[in-house]
């Protein structure tokens, strides 16, 4: 690979750039798919919190309504519910709840610490669930 | 163009199409490790959180998937449930590498359940 050209140049090192740039996109898709999976397990974890959350206020009905004939739920019992489940299962998480007398709708965020793209300048993604539970019979 | 130069550009194209396969055979065992994994992973949150609101809800055991081995514990006023399963990472010819894969799931205990 050392013969000469007419140019005095020759084919040693042509396919360098090729490896260099093979290996870089290489290590890139393999970085992006472990972040990408290490983002989804983080998105099941407060995906599952957002739902036990507002599964935990959704219990909370308001027996007055139901002496009534009704199911409608106990606002403020269902919101302290709702916050103890998250305080308890992730104290790190934010948590906002809003309730009304049919629905409860828990919305939790988690600032997820990114491990490959800081290289890139993005430290952290938010991670965002919203989960809705409503009182029923059956 | 002389018979060496093409034998040159032959040689690289070569060198190429091997260095490509290299770098191939290196990336595609690891994505698909981590695709594998990552489905795992999920099936096994899902099957974890489907026991922990039956539980949770009904406060006997649902039939459960094969494929995962479920543990179902209390803690408090909340079910908890760890959902494993086995996962071939890699299978070349007959040799296999297994990795365990699992999630903890949690669900609030119904004050309303219909059993203990």
């Amino acid at each position: 690979m050392t013969a000469a050209k007419p140019g005095g140049r020759t084919e040693a090192g042509s396919v360098l750039p090729l490896l260099g740039a093979l290996i870089f996109v290489a290590f890139t898709v393999i970085a992006l798919v472990t972040e990408i999976a290490l983002l989804h397990g983080a998105f099941l974890d407060v995906a599952s919190t957002a739902d036990g959350a507002a599964e935990a206020g959704a219990a909370m009905v308001d027996p007055a309504a139901l002496h009534g004939g009704s199911i409608g739920l106990a606002q403020a019992t269902a919101g302290q519910a709702a916050e103890h489940y998250v305080r308890s299962v992730a104290p790190s998480d934010d948590a906002s709840i809003e309730v009304t007398i049919t629905e409860i709708c828990v919305t939790v965020e988690r600032e997820h610490p990114l491990s490959v793209l800081p290289i890139a300048g993005i430290r952290s993604q938010l991670i965002s669930v919203e989960a809705c539970a409503a009182p029923a019979t059956g | 163009m002389s018979r060496r130069r093409r034998s040159e550009h032959g040689v690289v194209l070569i060198e190429a199409v091997v260095v490509s396969f290299a770098v191939l055979a290196i990336c595609v065992p690891v994505l698909s490790m981590a695709a594998r994994l990552t489905d795992a992973r999920t099936a096994a949150s899902l099957e974890a959180e489907s026991v922990a609101s039956w539980v949770a809800r009904h406060g006997d055991l649902p039939s459960t998937d094969d494929r995962f081995i479920v543990d179902v514990q209390t803690d408090g006023n909340t079910v908890v449930v760890t959902a494993n399963t086995e996962v071939e990472v890699i299978g070349i010819g007959g040799a296999r590498i297994n990795v365990t894969v699992g999630d903890v799931a949690r669900a609030p205990i119904s004050p309303y359940r219909s059993s203990p």
